[in-house]
């Protein structure tokens, strides 16, 4: 068995000119730096999904299994017809039609709680408009209601519902 | 694939239909897997929840909202079903009445009791069409969606 022992350095001195030093810190990545002092991590590190949610760090790389975890990404979307068959979907246990116009997008990974930011839309219905319900919009769903322009819950023909937030 | 129903505590139908995402699934991830995976977010005052064949629920949403749960199966509530005859009937008579109105302004301008005469029997009509026989009378969803639609195409 052979290896290389490194042991971890907080602020190691800077190298004389033409020369870089090699050492682990506190975090376990392992640094360079260079003859001007420039500090630099060495390997590509994936980002934890707490890494990913506070959007901060600039030394760690996203992955495709946990991009979904950054504020900026979807957590859910669909769209689905009237009688609830998903077209297209990520994130969704099921549709869940419960009247006119009505109708529950029930998300796989819950929110962390009911404060979460949805949009949602008829698709090209012409009249029609949607809005996010306040009342059964919860951290598990979201309500999306489709009204004709007199204001009266229509059904249309397809209906779109995306999410951001925190996750559970 | 199957569908879920349950009753709500308001009395109305929820009818699930679970989903098997077009991203994001693990592989292998069944129709049997999405059924279970919708039965375990079934809200906890569901009531008779049940698994249903989709031909179970009705193709025709006319009525959707008098919908009722009679076990494993799908029924109209027919005093239900009248109310939103009788209000779609209700907005289809919207725009008859202000019609009307405008009729029976340049009526009174004009004191052509005639014309008059004429609208206010009309305006009746639209008053009493909601109340139509034809509505209170049709036995069953089938009857009922024709007896709207007549009474809709009979509007003064």
């Amino acid at each position: 068995m052979s290896f290389i022992l490194l042991v971890e350095q907080t602020a190691p001195e800077t190298p004389s000119a033409n020369q870089v030093v090699l050492y682990p810190k506190s975090d376990g990545l392992l640094y360079s730096k260079d003859d001007a002092g420039t500090e630099t991590p060495t390997a590509i590190v994936v980002a934890t999904q707490a890494q990913l949610e506070a959007a901060t760090t600039t030394t760690v790389y996203s992955s495709p299994g946990r991009q979904q975890f950054h504020p900026s990404a979807a957590k859910g979307w669909c769209q689905a017809n009237t009688v609830g068959a998903a077209v297209v979907s990520y994130n969704v246990t099921s549709v869940t039609d419960t009247a006119v116009g009505d109708a529950d997008i029930v998300w796989n990974t819950d929110f962390s709680s009911g404060n979460y930011c949805a949009v949602g839309s008829p698709r090209n219905d012409g009249s029609l408009f949607a809005a996010i319900a306040d009342t059964n919009t919860t951290s598990t769903q979201t309500r999306i209601r489709v009204f004709n322009d007199g204001g009266i819950l229509s059904d249309p023909s397809y209906f779109m519902v995306l999410a951001f937030g925190d996750q559970a | 694939m199957k569908k879920i129903i349950y009753t709500r505590s308001d009395g109305g139908i929820s009818v699930v239909t679970p989903v098997i995402n077009t991203l994001g699934e693990s592989p292998g991830f069944t129709e049997q897997d999405a059924l279970e995976r919708a039965l375990a977010k079934i809200p906890l005052a569901a009531i008779n929840i049940q698994v249903i064949d989709p031909f179970v629920v009705p193709s025709d949403r006319t009525f959707r909202n008098a919908w009722k749960q009679v076990g494993a199966t799908i029924e109209q509530d027919m005093p239900k079903a009248r109310t939103i005859a009788q209000d779609r009937i209700r907005e289809a008579r919207t725009p008859r009445f202000a019609h009307w109105d405008a009729l029976w302004s340049k009526a009174q301008e004009d004191n052509d009791a005639a014309a008059m005469a004429m609208i206010k029997a009309n305006r009746q009509k639209l008053r009493d069409a909601p109340a139509d026989a034809r509505i209170v009378n049709a036995a069953d969803e089938t009857a009922l969606k024709a007896a709207m639609q007549a009474v809709i195409g009979d509007l003064p």
